[in-house]
């Protein structure tokens, strides 16, 4: 059962840019039926993009773990119940959202303290090492783009989040969210301004460490 | 012909819609050329842009290495095999097979100690194999072991179905659940169906009157949701695949509703009213609407 092979996708692409061939349907298929291989394969496939949609919306990365894990536990109890009736990207996206939307009850995602979350770039920096400084800087660039998508309301971050990670459109946002196509957009216009209002007119990239 | 004045305000919408790629190629031209005239707009798009790639180079930074990825995996499936006990939707197929692997060895097992006790029991005894069972003597022919327990209510009606789905039933609901009654009634499936969609219409209704979930209703859909799972498995079970269909349409807006305990009023009447829109006809179809509670 764990011979199916699956297509891997390319870097930086969300789960809409994966493309649904017969190995994967075979893949689901299989995982559907309770194998964990198969199970295994999926997550390997489409798994980076829950983790980084998660990175994106919670405040820590020790809560982004936790939240796409729960996303995929999910997805383990329900995968039975897909009916094919949407493509698996976009029942998996469903999945992720309610997820999401659902996590706020969790007190470690809440919101605490003020203080901007570099994440680890000083650790992740390896100094004197060819591209270090680089990593660095793209690390504080993050944390502040977090810092400033914690300040938006829940439904708005995630909506931003999914039309720049997943690349959806303001259609696709809304049929997923459940709301209509004119509320995702004036959200997603409410979220750029709040940004580019919070980052400056450099959009953030200037970090204060020189190039 | 006079030109329109310039008024910076107007063209933020679209600007923002430019840099989220929403503009048709012609749109986009248009758009360009009306800003080029105003510094002020480059200035303000060029700011746009600039978060929009520096949003996209944090996205990249996000990617998890290799190194933690494997860990991750792990601690993924560590918490899966942690939740493995717990009771999981699962299609009939996936029901049947371990049932009918461990009757195979429950059989196998019984007929291994049925030719054993055989073998060594004195040739004064009646012929063919023999087994001890609570001290007397029975044939191999009743060796069969017995089908897992039911939920109670079950146990008690069991001729009604040969299909299984009762003792399927039993096992997905581990305590007392209406639904059973439903189930096990004699009556036919679409008799079950209507009366299912009536309930399923009726507390849409109120949850669209009150404008948002209370916590009655959210146990409400919840139980909604169960049922509409079990009544499904059984149209499943009988190869009733209209029936199956349109419970299956069903039910994600139940599991919407379901999860929708956290978002606004205003976003959950928003969407019911939309999926209500959308599923109506079916629902009128399957139930027998009273005029007055049929949801606007």
């Amino acid at each position: 059962m764990s011979s199916v092979s699956a297509a891997k996708p390319k870097e930086s692409e969300g789960m809409s840019g994966i493309p649904a061939t017969g190995d994967q349907e075979r893949l689901i298929r299989t995982a559907q039926l309770g194998d964990r291989d198969a199970f295994s394969r999926l997550i390997s496939i489409y798994g980076k993009s829950v983790y980084i949609l998660a990175r994106f919306y919670c405040r820590k990365s020790e809560d982004a773990e936790d939240l796409s894990q729960e996303v995929w536990l999910r997805v383990w109890r329900s995968l039975a119940g897909f009916r094919w009736q949407a493509s698996f990207q976009t029942w998996l996206r469903q999945i992720v959202v309610h997820t999401f939307l659902n996590c706020r009850r969790s007190s470690s995602l809440e919101r605490t303290g003020r203080q901007v979350e570099y994440d680890g770039a000083v650790d992740s920096a390896e100094f004197g090492t060819p591209g270090g400084e680089q990593v660095m800087i793209a690390n504080i660039l993050a944390g502040r783009i977090r810092e400033a998508l914690r300040d938006l309301p829940d439904r708005q971050r995630l909506m931003f989040i999914l039309k720049h990670q997943e690349g959806l459109t303001y259609q696709e946002i809304g049929n997923t969210l459940g709301c209509s196509t004119g509320t995702a957009k004036k959200a997603i216009f409410r979220a750029t301004q709040f940004l580019r209002s919070r980052l400056g007119p450099s959009g953030g990239q200037d970090t204060g460490v020189e190039r | 012909m006079r030109r329109r004045r310039h008024v910076c305000g107007e063209y933020a919408g679209r600007m923002v819609d430019l840099i989220n790629r929403e503009l048709t190629a012609d749109e986009e031209h248009k758009l360009s050329d009306e800003l080029r005239a105003c510094p002020a707009c480059m200035s303000e798009l060029a700011a746009l842009r600039s978060m929009r790639s520096a949003f996209q180079s944090a996205l990249e930074s996000a990617r998890p290495t290799d190194e933690y990825w494997t860990g991750y995996e792990r601690r993924l499936r560590e918490r899966i095999d942690a939740a493995e006990g717990q009771p999981m939707l699962q299609p009939a197929a996936v029901w049947r097979w371990p049932t009918f692997w461990s009757w195979s060895a429950g059989i196998a097992a019984a007929a291994i100690s049925v030719l054993a006790v055989a073998t060594w029991l004195p040739r004064d005894r009646p012929h063919g194999p023999v087994a001890l069972v609570g001290g007397q003597q029975q044939t191999a022919a009743l060796a069969r072991p017995a089908p897992p327990p039911l939920h109670p209510r079950a146990a008690g009606r069991r001729s009604h179905r040969s299909s299984g789905i009762l003792a399927r039933t039993a096992k997905a609901v581990s305590s007392d659940h209406p639904v059973l009654d439903m189930l096990m009634a004699p009556g036919p499936l679409p008799l079950l169906m209507k009366q299912h969609a009536e309930s399923v219409r009726i507390f849409l209704t109120s949850v669209l009157k009150e404008g948002g979930l209370s916590n009655s209703n959210r146990v409400r859909a919840r139980f909604l949701l169960t049922q509409n799972q079990l009544i499904r498995r059984e149209a499943e079970a009988r190869g009733d695949l209209a029936n199956q269909e349109q419970l299956v349409r069903l039910e994600p807006v139940l599991l919407d509703v379901v999860h929708m305990g956290s978002t606004g009023a205003d976003a959950i009447s928003e969407y019911l009213q939309q999926r209500i829109r959308d599923e109506e006809p079916l629902l009128l179809v399957l139930g027998s609407p009273s005029g007055e509670d049929t949801p606007q």
